[in-house]
């Protein structure tokens, strides 16, 4: 939120726009943060959060329906093989993507951490003397954080994606990975644009996105500067491929005299080839489109006669702890190829409305298994209990990364760490695996469950001492003085099943 | 939704008259026509030859389409406005229509071309010859200024038209295509000195006249097109259908950053 006069024309009027959403929803990720169970709840209760659930759930029961149809289940198959063959030798092929890039006159920078790979950008950007950036979507410099880094540097930032662009007027991060704002309506997106414009537009999304399209265009003329993500990187020919369907990828890597490509290690692909494969798949499972509108593929800058394209193309890789999970028993969690259909299937991820409430830069199930392994924040070793383990992710997975399972390893790994009090909560879960071993014990745990409920007061958990409290602040003990009414019913129903006096059925016309 | 026109479907024999410098490279074609197929499901290019760009000439010939309409240009986009007919039209009815029926496997692939390209919002016109899809192109860009490609397939078709070299100053981008893909209405270009990547992108309607022989039949075999490409281009680009988002409400809107109408010729075949 500069004061400054914008370089941008795409933000000019930013500074009118009002911030409305809450806290761990923000553009820059917090470091402190409250409880994840509070921070769901109060996720949970926005009526925004039911809105877009709806959405996505309805976009979720039409595409899911009986599994993988060819040839998709043969692409799935194949693309899975391409991820893992890519996996068990990285480096190999990164060495020979580098190899290739440089060939081509492009400049590669390796970035072992987050910070590293921010400041790669901002020399960069330096060295380019660069005022205006414009930045097609990407969840790496999420990651990296930067937009923050180089508007320190006094540098304007444009997101072009429209997603990424409602997000960041309202200085919010991404909410899915591939529909940044997929938590908003088209009432918040239109306030928004109004506020910017300071008058009065056509609400629906239609006129909305022409709003964007104009105020973008000018940015993607004047800017010094690209900023792109990576979909895949092929290391047989140095190519960087970028996925979209509006075209703004295009703009950002043929227009600016810069192009920066960000990408993270596992990015990388064998063959060209390959691309027929993923790119299909890629588009099924994130949009059910038989291909996206465009796929760009970038070989180095500009050639001698070329009249357009950059002067200089620069690849920063970053690693981030990837070659250390690549090395352990997570390693499928890089065949990601960010297709967001885990998330759209997350039924946890669905009540939410969105990814925020995670607090991490990449949320639902491939998020909850990413961002603990990744260290962000120690917060983050939290989030694979944000699932039902209901196994959906798996189901939707283009590249069946064993999502499901890797949840439930965390867990533990999770419960090793917290040494005491796992000894005492796998005490309990042990005592109540055997009571619920026979029908007598559970007849007797539900009983004692009934009289405890009425015995003890409701607010009980706020009157814990010491350090539980933290812990049961957002929690309420579960009313169970009607526990074991289903079964008493099912007992007083049983006797009357001889007689079945079924109501007569209506008959229609 | 196969609208568009299919002017003559299928004809054997083949192609396009003039095409000089053909197809030389190796991808060939895949094309099926007349004899020479290679269509099979699956990377039909041999990566042999295939040197640096192919070209056919044909052309085809457009006509309406488009997008979701005119765009208003808020804050200043406008282009919206300028293109008008092109973008608005319906699907342009195609005169010479008639559907033959599929013949042989050209004509199965120009029709599932078509039918796949507008299924996406783009618009498929036919025209038997170079000469028809200069008409054609003629006929959707009338006066307005032109951004083109230089390239052999176009060389008969860019007379007549009022070219500029800034295509942020163009209302229509003239390209054609190293190949096209059947099954799912692709477009496969390859950037050089005489092929920039404003062309197609930064005017607000992009046309492509296609040789029917460049039809490939699936996207993997459009990718193998280009990936037989060597050296190895600076750019390369695939389009299927006009710019668009789904980022409000999951709503499909037509015409985002990229060109808000696609009309591509398929010429001969």
């Amino acid at each position: 939120m500069s004061r400054a006069p914008h370089e941008s024309a795409a933000l000019t009027g930013r500074e009118r726009v009002p911030l409305t959403r809450p806290g761990w929803a923000a553009g820059e990720r917090q470091e402190h943060r409250r409880p994840l169970p509070l921070v769901a709840a109060e996720a949970v209760a926005r009526p925004e959060a039911r809105r877009s659930g709806a959405r996505l759930a309805d976009r979720s029961r039409d595409w899911h329906r009986g599994g993988w149809p060819e040839p998709m289940a043969g692409l799935r198959e194949r693309a899975a093989a391409i991820r893992r063959e890519t996996l068990a030798d990285l480096e190999g092929y990164l060495a020979a993507l580098t190899e290739r890039i440089t060939e081509h006159g492009g400049t590669v920078h390796r970035a072992a951490t987050a910070a590293d790979a921010a400041a790669a950008v901002r020399r960069i950007a330096a060295g380019a003397g660069a005022r205006l950036v414009v930045k097609s979507k990407s969840m790496v410099t999420e990651e990296i954080e930067l937009n923050r880094a180089l508007e320190a540097d006094g540098v304007e930032v444009v997101e072009t994606d429209l997603g990424e662009y409602i997000v960041q007027l309202g200085d919010e991060r991404p909410s899915h990975i591939i529909a940044p704002a997929v938590h908003l309506g088209r009432e918040d997106v239109a306030d928004r644009f109004e506020a910017l414009a300071g008058r009065r537009l056509d609400r629906d999304a239609a006129a909305l996105a022409s709003f964007a399209r104009g105020r973008l265009r000018e940015d993607f003329r004047r800017a010094d500067m690209g900023v792109t993500g990576v979909n895949f990187a092929v290391a047989e020919t140095g190519t960087l491929v970028t996925v979209t369907n509006e075209g703004n990828a295009r703009m950002v890597t043929s227009q600016p005299r810069v192009h920066v490509a960000v990408m993270t290690l596992e990015k990388v692909i064998p063959r060209m080839a390959d691309l027929g494969t993923l790119i299909p798949l890629l588009s099924y499972a994130g949009t059910r489109q038989p291909v996206t509108v465009y796929q760009s593929m970038v070989t180095g800058p500009r050639r001698e006669g070329e009249t357009d394209g950059p002067e200089e193309l620069h690849v920063v890789i970053l690693d981030n702890g990837r070659s250390r999970i690549a090395r352990g028993k997570y390693a499928e969690v890089l065949a990601c190829i960010r297709c967001g259909a885990c998330q759209t299937a997350c039924p946890v991820f669905r009540t939410l409305g969105g990814g925020h409430a995670y607090g991490a830069t990449y949320g639902g199930p491939i998020g909850a298994v990413l961002s603990p392994l990744l260290g962000e924040h120690p917060a983050d070793a939290g989030l694979p209990f944000l699932s039902s383990l209901c196994g959906a992710c798996g189901d939707v997975c283009p590249v069946k990364i064993p999502l499901p399972d890797m949840l439930v390893d965390l867990r533990a790994d999770h419960a090793e760490r917290a040494a005491p009090a796992a000894l005492a909560a796998r005490a309990g879960w042990r005592a109540w695996a055997a009571a619920w071993s026979s029908g007598r014990g559970y007849a007797l745990s539900v009983a004692a469950a009934r009289l405890g409920s009425r015995l003890l007061p409701r607010r009980l958990l706020a009157a814990l001492p010491g350090p539980q409290r933290r812990w049961a602040r957002g929690r309420t003990l579960p009313d169970l003085r009607e526990a074991g009414r289903f079964r008493r019913t099912l007992r007083a129903l049983r006797p009357r099943r001889e007689g079945p006096a079924d109501r007569p059925e209506e008959v229609g016309p | 939704m196969s609208p568009a026109g299919r002017d003559g479907a299928a004809e054997p024999g083949g192609d396009a008259p003039g095409r000089p410098g053909g197809v030389g490279s190796g991808a060939g074609g895949a094309g099926d026509r007349g004899g020479a197929v290679r269509t099979s499901g699956t990377g039909a290019v041999d990566p042999g030859g295939a040197s640096g760009r192919v070209n056919a000439d044909g052309a085809r010939g457009l006509s309406g389409d488009v997008a979701a309409a005119p765009v208003s240009g808020d804050a200043g986009g406008g282009h919206g406005a300028a293109a008008g007919d092109a973008l608005a039209g319906p699907a342009a009815a195609d005169p010479g229509g008639a559907a033959t029926a599929a013949g042989g496997g050209a004509g199965n692939l120009a029709d599932r071309f078509a039918a796949a390209l507008e299924a996406v919002g783009g618009r498929v016109h036919r025209a038997a010859d170079p000469a028809e899809a200069a008409e054609r192109v003629r006929g959707l860009c009338g006066e307005r200024p032109v951004a083109a490609d230089r390239d052999e397939v176009l060389a008969g078709v860019v007379s007549g038209l009022v070219l500029v070299d800034d295509p942020w100053a163009a209302e229509f981008g003239l390209t054609t295509a190293l190949a096209a893909a059947a099954d799912t209405g692709t477009l496969a270009l390859a950037y050089d000195r005489d092929h920039p990547r404003g062309t197609s992108l930064v005017p607000p309607v992009h046309i492509a006249v296609v040789p029917a022989d460049r039809l490939v039949p699936g996207y993997a075999d459009a990718v193998a097109r280009l990936a037989a490409l060597r050296p190895v281009p600076s750019g390369m680009q695939m389009i299927s259908g006009p710019s668009s988002s789904g980022d409000i409400e999951m709503e499909l809107v037509r015409g985002m950053h990229g060109p808000l109408a696609l009309h591509v010729v398929l010429v001969g075949g």
